[in-house]
């Protein structure tokens, strides 16, 4: 009876856990066995290694081969431990050296010719392997990029079997081999292609500012898609240890471009035909990440929002204050984040024209009525700023002139606005506005200037308990953005008219 | 068919020389029944009665000698085992199943692999 051991990563969403790959050799007819709760594709894993070794040409054991996964009782999907099955087949057989597979994570699939296939989850299962003190990752070779994000593991890139041999072997492999597929960058659009919309553009500014929630409400045409699609654009860059948990989640749902640390916030944009489960994330067995754990430290942007289902858009209301979801299916509850930034746009009725200063609406009162009811108002609450857009009058568009202010004149605006926020938030352990929970903001924080003009707003019944914390945190983005050391009764006011979607915003505060 | 079944044959004959060298008694050959045929059953030097299924083959090419023998074909075997044991005269101590597998080179030598007490 002979032994081998190698380790892998399980992974149960983005929750990693060391898998041991035991296999013991010997005894009775030549018969493979694949033990400890192997999913389908892994219980492939038997036949397909068998076959990869075969053509690698090493020999399988023509004996009882017994591959147990521990802890066995921890369900283990995906087809990633196949390398570690056979680097622990191999040497229970005595074909490797088993030296370096006690100090390895060892993670890849193997195609039937003997080669080594990338594989979903690399990143997360690295981190994994790092945290609990191993020393050596060896991963499928077009993926050496993605698990070196990671400090603190010497990772080794393997094409092939005989690659795996001869890193265990302890021969170095010619780096200048392994084709590495080059890193996709994508073009930003720009803001100085929305002419016009001043209101608007303030009010992305501001969101981008203290990271608030969105709603572009008006005709269509007159740039709703065309702001929110730019916001992006003016965020800051991530920090090291966001763009890693971007990089993980995307990792996981196998977004082929992980090739460095995405610095730039993700941005989702499901069409509105989108399934609960494809928003919030979901699955059977097992569930995978949705949307908005892509859009995680990014934003949401959901055009065309009363076209999405009811269930789709209420799904949202609880990362929408938690930043993440925890989804409980049948052999797993999975806890993914999603603290995104949203962004709905919509369309006034279904004609598109109720309210339009010269538009002529010809729907009936109950489908204007109707249409807007289907956003509803737990939804509409958790949005932070309300925006009307009109169409342009070409005196307007004139007056305007052609070119907008450049997305990185703005941006340059946004970090300052955030550099203030980090500052004072610190203390706290938050970095934006939209994040700080209402007890900080009304007992830590300095008051605001002028905040009797929400007492009337609430006795009037025209903002909630939340819309106050809402308000008083629009107004300090406006004060950060303003240099202001607290927010000024302007702010307040400003912040007050962007939370109710009011016609007149006095753009700039008055 | 014919060399197929010599290559049987040859294996059979092969294993029973390599037992009896090594104190084994060969009780019969080749005992056939409505189920089946027993390809030979000896007296092990302990006094089991052992029922031996020998499989030969002259490549690897479909892999090796006794991975022919499967789950069900284990399964057969034992309930031929016990159908022979029962028309057996005399008492029998021990009964079990063995496999053989006979690997013939190309050079004319063979080699054996030998699994005691094969379970389904």
């Amino acid at each position: 009876m002979r032994l081998g051991r190698a380790r892998s990563v399980g992974l149960i969403g983005l929750e990693a856990t060391l898998v041991d790959v035991e296999v013991s050799v010997g005894g009775g007819l030549p018969r493979t066995v694949l033990v400890g709760l192997p999913d389908a594709a892994l219980h492939e894993a038997r036949d397909r290694c068998r076959a990869a070794v075969a053509s690698a040409g090493f020999g399988w054991p023509e004996h009882l081969v017994t591959i147990n996964l521990s802890p066995a009782s921890l369900p283990k999907a995906g087809t990633h431990f196949d390398v570690a099955i056979i680097a622990a087949v191999l040497a229970a057989n005595g074909a490797v050296p088993s030296g370096l597979l006690a100090d390895s994570v060892l993670l890849g699939e193997v195609g039937l010719d003997g080669g080594v296939r990338p594989v979903r989850g690399v990143l997360p299962a690295v981190l994994a392997a790092v945290r609990e003190g191993i020393g050596h990752a060896i991963v499928p070779a077009q993926q050496v990029r993605e698990a070196r994000l990671v400090d603190g593991a010497r990772v080794h890139g393997i094409a092939s079997l005989a690659d795996l041999a001869a890193v265990l072997a302890g021969q170095s492999i010619p780096e200048a081999a392994t084709v590495q597929p080059p890193v996709r960058r994508e073009r930003v659009a720009d803001l100085i292609d929305v002419a016009g919309q001043l209101e608007a553009r303030w009010a992305l500014e501001v969101a981008a500012a203290g990271a608030h929630h969105v709603h572009f409400l008006g005709p269509p045409g007159v740039g709703k898609t065309l702001l929110a699609e730019r916001l992006p654009g003016i965020l800051p860059d991530l920090s090291t240890a966001d763009a890693l948990e971007v990089a993980a989640i995307r990792s996981l749902v196998g977004l082929p471009d992980v090739g460095e640390l995405p610095r730039r916030p993700p941005y989702a944009a499901p069409h509105h035909s989108a399934s609960v489960a494809s928003i919030t994330g979901g699955g059977s067995q097992i569930a995978r990440p949705g949307a908005i754990s892509l859009a995680h430290r990014g934003v949401l942007f959901l055009d065309e929002a009363p076209e999405f289902s009811p269930r789709a858009l209420e799904a949202l209301r609880t990362p929408l204050e938690l930043g993440r979801i925890e989804l409980a299916r049948a052999r797993a509850l999975t806890s993914y984040p999603a603290r995104f930034q949203l962004v709905l746009a919509s369309n006034p009725c279904p004609c598109g024209q109720a309210g339009t200063p010269g538009g002529v609406c010809t729907c009936p009162p109950m489908a204007v009525r109707r249409y807007a009811a289907r956003l509803s108002g737990p939804i509409l609450d958790r949005i932070d700023i309300a925006q009307r857009l009109r169409p342009m009058t070409r005196a307007y568009l004139r007056a305007a002139g052609s070119a907008g202010e450049p997305s990185a004149a703005i941006a340059g605006r946004v970090v300052e606005a955030r550099r203030r926020q980090v500052h004072r938030l610190r203390e706290w352990g938050w970095s934006t506005n939209a994040e700080v929970p209402g007890p900080v903001l009304r007992r830590k924080l300095p008051p605001p200037e002028g905040v009797e003009l929400l007492d009337e707003a609430v006795s009037r019944g025209q903002l909630s308990a939340r819309g106050v914390d809402k308000v008083v945190r629009l107004a300090w983005s406006i004060a950060d953005l303003a240099g202001a050391a607290r927010p000024r009764p302007s702010d307040v006011r400003t912040a007050l008219a962007m939370r109710r979607g009011d016609d007149a915003v006095e753009v700039r505060g008055g | 068919m014919d060399e197929r079944r010599e290559t049987g044959q040859r294996g059979e004959s092969l294993v029973a020389a390599y037992l009896e060298r090594r104190g084994w008694r060969v009780i019969c050959r080749n005992w056939r029944c409505d189920a089946g045929e027993i390809d030979l059953v000896c007296c092990d030097p302990d006094g089991a009665m052992v029922v031996c299924e020998v499989k030969s083959r002259s490549g690897v090419g479909y892999g090796s000698p006794l991975e022919a023998i499967t789950r069900d074909k284990v399964r057969r075997l034992r309930q031929l085992a016990a159908t022979w044991a029962r028309e057996y005269p005399e008492t029998i101590q021990a009964l079990r199943v063995d496999a053989f597998g006979v690997l013939w080179h190309v050079d004319g030598t063979a080699s054996v692999v030998h699994v005691r007490g094969v379970q389904p």
